[in-house]
């Protein structure tokens, strides 16, 4: 019952109206999806093999995207990657992440598009999407194949990152939703 | 609430395939013949064969190799690592230890692969598509 309401809710909330609220809520976004970026690159995360990570500004794309639709939350994960990028990389990690968050990205849109899915199945197609993506980008990158043997891992870890980033997210996307709700 | 279920039970479903499918894909991967007798350590640069060594387990066995785009790799009691780089993520040298045949350690910045493969299997490999591309 709960859901139904929410989703309606979601629905009512769901066109962002003017330019000034668009902007408003991209900005705190991808604020918040830079801090979440940060954190991760100061945890300690003992997967290295390449393309794995937590991918906690996931939560933050995840929600928006749930929350409003795939325009917003390109907006926010584009400004979000320059961000980090400039704050706390270089080129060739500017260009690698972006080849993974796009993909990943992608998924999500269509899994949401399917309306099949809750936000930790639209997460965890992210996460996958996110992990074998990057694979994919290493694998051309260095010309060879032999990543292909971190396959499986790269899946495993991207279902768990990605439902533990739904879990999260899904409950951002609650208070969120009653956020923005008594506002109108 | 229905509708929610539903998503719920799509949402488990999923999750069962991805996990299914990467036990397959372990399976086809890993789960080969282990009568690796000769192996070979081959260092690749840009998708390029560099140098090969000859593998040995042996327990007093130690090598190092220093290449020059700055990373030594060990080969140390039938394990190899890396053990210095100068790349900007420093992931290889996390990457651990390898010692079984396909595993590899990757320094993407340096665009290196140090790989570990069993001979027979390498004699074929020029067109099994799982080694190195076409160029
Ligand atoms: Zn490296």
């Amino acid at each position: 019952m709960t859901q139904n309401i929410q989703n309606k809710d979601i629905k009512i909330v769901g066109k962002l109206h003017s330019k000034a609220q668009f902007v408003a809520i991209v900005g705190v976004m991808a604020a918040f999806a830079a801090i979440l970026s940060y954190i991760e690159t100061i945890i300690p995360f003992s997967i290295w093999i390449p393309g794995v990570k937590l991918g906690l500004a996931n939560i933050a794309i995840v929600v928006i995207l749930c929350l409003y639709g795939a325009r917003e939350a390109f907006a926010v994960n584009i400004v979000r990657i320059l961000v980090v990028g400039l704050l706390f990389g270089n080129m060739f990690s500017i260009s690698f992440s972006l080849a993974g968050a796009l993909i990943s990205f992608a998924v999500m849109v269509l899994a949401k598009k399917t309306d099949l899915f809750t936000i930790i199945g639209i997460s965890v197609t992210g996460g996958v999407a996110h992990n074998l993506g990057q694979m994919i980008v290493a694998s051309v990158v260095i010309e060879t194949y032999s990543v292909v043997y971190y396959m499986p891992a790269l899946m495993i870890a991207g279902v768990i990152t990605g439902i533990i980033i739904g879990m999260v997210g899904k409950i951002i996307l609650k208070y969120m939703t009653k956020i923005v709700k008594n506002k109108r | 609430m229905k509708a929610n279920n539903k998503k719920i039970r799509n949402d488990i479903i999923l999750i069962c395939i991805l996990c299914v499918t990467a036990a397959v894909a372990c399976f086809f991967l890993y789960f080969k013949a282990d009568n690796a007798e000769k192996m070979q350590l081959q260092i690749l640069i840009d998708g390029e064969l560099i140098e090969t060594y000859d593998y040995s387990t042996d327990e007093d066995f130690y090598k190092e190799i220093a290449l020059d785009i700055g990373n030594t790799i060990v080969v140390e009691n039938g394990q190899i690592y890396m053990k210095e780089a100068n790349c900007p993520d420093g992931l290889c040298i996390k990457q651990g230890e390898i010692s079984k045949d396909g595993q590899s350690i990757i320094c993407l910045p340096h665009k290196l692969v140090v790989r570990l493969v069993e001979l027979s299997r390498d004699n074929f490999s020029e067109n099994d598509g799982l080694d190195v591309m076409p160029r």
